[in-house]
């Protein structure tokens, strides 16, 4: 997926981040589109809907009889929750391409890597029950990066902090080394609009759904996660900026109306 | 690709970690379930914001809408014991059979009514015929002051014939943009059924009333109600009904009457041809729209596909498709849209398929069909697509033998279950006020199946006599369930009135009128013995009358007829004279009397219109009727002729031979009623105050 993904976006990856986010959006659009009229009883949709409009012309011709406008109102409700329940099934459907979607799209703009100058916090927690001291978790950076503070080490949180800055762009590696092990982890410090991993867990299911293609953090260490802050990113719209989450809601909702009506969905 | 995906996991536990996903990612993106489906919840939920807006709106504003009501009609001292009346109206139902069928315990719904209330003969209008006898029921008027004295009314510049009930004109002014041309102004469509039916008069007390297919209600009212448009609804080519017949056989190609018959091309296995729609009148000239269709053959050789624009019906031999939508875009991006059924009549050898008139789709109504316009729009949406056209049973179709009775039959109560659902609709929604609602199937099914019950018919001769012999009192069965579902509606404030317009009797031998007045030296031909059509060939330098439509006779008068000759001085002498000679005439071959009375107008109408109608309204006996070429302004060589078509029953004869029928679940106290007495009943039992102009009586109490 991550791959399928770094392809299509390819194209985008050198500074049209704005050009992508409206591609993916357009693209997801028409093919979610697309699935929830495979997906749905589109049929069952639109003689709901046709009711739906009745029952409201309903409640206009016969506005001077409370019993009529409340019967009238009573079979919008019940209709309503008719096609809501037609909604359910291909929202089912969907939520699992949507939410592989959006992940990709999280990992990509969410958040900026960091530029030269930049810097950037460094969380590392350990297993619960380990004592961070004991564990002597210790910091390299490797060229192009720098410390930029100490280690902050916080027993009660099980936390060691370390802010680190960027020397130099590119992608550099970063290596914690404890009693337990080590790990060398990426530190994204590109112009390419990539994947940014920016948490480091072992690998399990939910990681490999919800962080995939990161770097994993052996079983064997003591170490339960890695977390480097990056920038937040978001969109210039002109105007106004949105994030990814927000400008992929409104594009997408924006296409899939105007392809609705091409694609004869109901 | 990242070593992850490479991985085997379990299916059921990524199904899970995605499961848990919604709940995991951020709240916005909770809500985000792609267009398709984002698109159905957002409806969802904006249905219920409007449903809970409009109902605060509805009952924040109704005190005050009810405080102003009140105030408005302070002092006219509307007091009823009615909540609510009930009219449901058959077209046709005979007081005959209808005592008949009850004798032999068949119709238990009506008799239960007529025993718990009365039952009366009632007088129907003269001439007895539809638009005549329901505008005068609705209005509680004579004919002279409704202005409704046929279908047709002559046109008195050309002697050609006119719709008598409405008025219908395009625009005017124009645009001219390239080949097309743009209407500045709005068609025209203008009643011509003057006074004011019983509606207007309750809405203008704001009481409400639903009105469906009340024959001569188009254009419709407009008024404090709902009313759906019936008799004189043209189709959408502006006919009052014209089938399409599409075949194979060359032979059968040409024009029948009420329909048209067109080529089908063969091509690779499949059939082609056109639908002819309406005028197209944003181009010079208006060529007719045509909309192409594809008929391709299924293996078995029996059923087919029928495909128009891109919507494709399976087609069975024999029966009647659902509804087809047919949209034709006369140009600019505008549509047309009306809607027919088809029928497969054969495969082999030869293809041919039957399509109804082109009915106004009444979703998106071409022109007002209904008032307001969007309740034909509602009506669509509730029940789906349904007949609109004013006669929507294709009578002419089974008259020229491209449908048979079963197939007419199955399209009549197809029809019929439309007007049930949209009679019961109202009945639910409708708790106080008037309800309205005349069924045509009894009028149509009786026109066309009389032969099943009258052996001596001369349309009998070589034609099947069986298959249909109960159809009539399975009508009239249909009618007595339809009247025991309305009961359960009856309360102790309900008034229901079961009633028709007229009777029915066998239509056995035609008479051509003008054919009569030729030979009795009243109308001259310029050559030869007979003439055209829409009296081609007729010399009006020297003719004195002439027949038109159903019961007509009119005078050729000089200032009135564009080529008249009669002196106004001279007319009363003349209709004396005619009407002398035409009662009691004889049919020349059975020795029957063919007409009854001939009714001086003056003696029947009185009113201001009464300039408008026939001078002499021909009361024809039972089994005689005006030939079908008489009507329309044929001379022939006969003045008496079988009736051998379809259509072989009747009832525009003399009203005494065809009256009407009145029940009510109230007391009818009149012995003799007549129809025009239903209006000022109907708003007596409302409390509401008889206008002085109405010629009925207000005869249940």
């Amino acid at each position: 997926m991550t791959g399928f993904f770094t392809l299509i976006l390819r194209p985008f990856e050198n500074g049209y981040g704005t050009a992508g986010i409206v591609f993916i959006s357009i693209l997801t659009g028409a093919v979610m589109l697309f699935l929830f009229k495979l997906t749905s009883n589109q049929e069952a949709m639109k003689v709901v809907k046709t009711k739906i409009s009745a029952y409201f012309l309903e409640m206009r011709l016969y506005k001077e009889d409370i019993s009529a406008v409340v019967g009238s109102q009573k079979s919008i409700l019940v209709a309503n929750m008719q096609y809501m329940k037609l909604a359910l099934i291909p929202a089912a459907v969907m939520i699992v391409p949507v939410i592989l979607i959006m992940i990709q799209l999280n990992l990509r703009y969410s958040q900026a890597g960091l530029q030269p100058g930049d810097t950037a916090l460094v969380k590392v927690k350990v297993e619960e029950e380990v004592d961070v001291i004991r564990e002597g978790i210790t910091l390299n950076v490797g060229s192009g990066l720098e410390k930029a503070s100490p280690a902050v080490r916080i027993p009660s949180l099980g936390e060691a902090d370390w802010k680190i800055r960027l020397t130099e762009a590119g992608i550099h590696d970063l290596t914690l080394k404890s009693a337990s092990g080590d790990v060398v982890l990426p530190v994204f410090g590109n112009e390419k609009l990539v994947p940014v991993f920016s948490i480091f867990k072992k690998g399990s299911i939910s990681e490999s759904i919800f962080n995939p293609g990161a770097k994993r953090i052996p079983d064997a260490m003591q170490i339960a996660s890695v977390e480097i802050r990056y920038p937040s990113m978001d969109f210039n719209w002109g105007l106004f900026r949105l994030s990814w989450l927000w400008s992929f809601l409104i594009i997408s909702m924006a296409f899939g109306f105007i392809l609705k009506f091409i694609f004869k969905v109901e | 690709m990242p070593q992850i995906l490479k991985r085997k996991i379990p299916s059921l536990k990524v199904l899970a970690a995605l499961a848990a996903a919604a709940i995991l990612l951020p709240s916005v993106a909770h809500a985000y379930i792609g267009p398709g489906a984002g698109f159905a919840f957002l409806t969802s939920f904006l249905v219920l914001f409007a449903t809970f807006f409009l109902a605060f709106i509805f009952f924040l504003t109704w005190p005050i809408r009810f405080a102003i009501k009140k105030i408005k009609h302070r002092g006219k001292g509307i007091k009823s014991d009615v909540d609510r009346v009930i009219v449901v109206g058959f077209d046709g139902l005979d007081p005959d059979i209808l005592e008949d069928l009850m004798s032999k315990q068949k119709l238990p719904n009506i008799a239960g009514l007529i025993e718990r209330g009365s039952f009366k003969r009632m007088r129907s209008t003269c001439p007895p015929i539809s638009p005549v006898a329901w505008s005068s029921f609705s209005t509680g008027v004579n004919p002279g002051k409704h202005n409704i004295f046929d279908f047709l009314a002559p046109e008195r510049e050309t002697y050609l014939s006119k719709l008598s009930s409405a008025d219908i004109r395009p625009p005017t002014r124009w645009l001219p943009l390239g080949k097309y041309r743009l209407p500045l102004n709005k068609p025209s469509y203008r009643p011509l059924r003057k006074s004011k039916p019983f509606w207007t008069v309750l809405s203008e007390n704001e009481i409400f009333s639903s009105v469906i297919r009340v024959p001569i209600t188009f254009p419709p009212d407009e008024f404090g109600g709902v009313l759906l448009s019936s008799l004189c609804v043209p189709d959408l080519r502006g006919t009052q009904g014209s089938f399409s017949y599409f075949t194979t056989d060359e032979v059968a190609i040409g024009n029948f009457t009420g329909g048209f018959a067109y080529g089908l091309k063969s091509r690779n296995g499949a059939f082609e041809g056109e639908i002819t729609g309406p005028e197209n009148i944003m181009v010079k000239g208006s060529p007719a729209l045509k909309l192409a269709f594809k008929i391709v053959p299924d293996e078995d050789g029996k059923t087919a596909g029928l495909t128009i624009g891109k919507e494709t019906v399976r087609l069975e031999p024999g029966t009647h498709s659902p509804w087809v939508t047919l949209e034709f875009s006369p140009g600019l991006g505008i549509k047309v849209r009306g809607i027919c059924r088809f029928i497969l009549k054969s495969l082999k050898p030869h293809v041919e398929l039957y399509a109804t008139p082109i009915n106004i789709d009444p979703e998106k109504p071409a022109m007002p069909i209904s008032h307001p316009f969007y309740y034909s729009v509602y009506l669509s949406k509730l029940i789906g697509p349904y007949a609109t056209l004013g006669l929507a049973e294709d009578t002419w179709a089974l008259n020229e033998r491209i449908i048979d009775e079963s197939q007419f039959l199955e399209q009549a109560f197809l029809i019929n279950e439309e007007r049930e659902r949209m009679l019961f609709n109202e009945l639910d929604k409708v708790k106080k006020g008037a309800v309205v609602c005349v069924f045509d199937i009894t009028d149509r099914v009786q026109h066309m199946l009389w032969r099943y019950i009258d052996p001596e018919h001369p349309a009998n001769r070589d034609m099947e006599t069986e298959l249909h012999k109960n159809a009539i009192e399975e009508l009239y069965q249909k009618a007595d369930d339809i009247v025991g579902r309305v009961l359960s509606y009856v309360g102790d404030r309900t008034v229901l009135v079961v009633m028709s317009d007229h009777g029915f009797k066998s239509f056995r031998r035609g008479v051509n009128l003008n054919s009569w007045l030729k030979k009795e030296g009243y109308l001259f031909l310029e050559s030869g013995d007979e003439g055209g059509e829409w009296f081609e060939g007729v010399d009006w330098t020297r003719t004195k009358a002439y027949a038109l439509g159903l019961g007509g006779v009119f005078i050729n008068v000089k200032g009135r007829e564009s080529k008249g000759i009669v002196d106004p001085a001279d007319v009363p002498n003349l209709v004396m004279e005619l009407k002398d000679l035409l009662n009691g005439l004889e049919d020349d071959k059975t020795g029957e009397t063919a007409i009854k009375t001939a009714y001086d107008a003056k003696e029947v109408y009185s009113g201001p219109y009464v300039v408008e109608g026939p001078d002499l309204i021909i009361g024809y006996n039972a089994g005689h009727r005006a030939s079908w070429d008489g009507v329309t302004g044929k001379v022939t060589g006969e003045v008496f002729t079988d009736n051998t078509r379809a259509w072989s029953g009747d009832h525009c004869i003399d009203p005494e031979c065809v009256p009407a029928v009145l029940i009510s679940n109230r007391k009818i106290t009149a012995d003799n009623p007549s129809i025009q007495d239903v209006a000022p009943s109907i708003l007596r039992l409302f409390g509401v105050g008889v206008p002085p102009y109405m010629d009925g009586k207000a005869v249940i109490e």
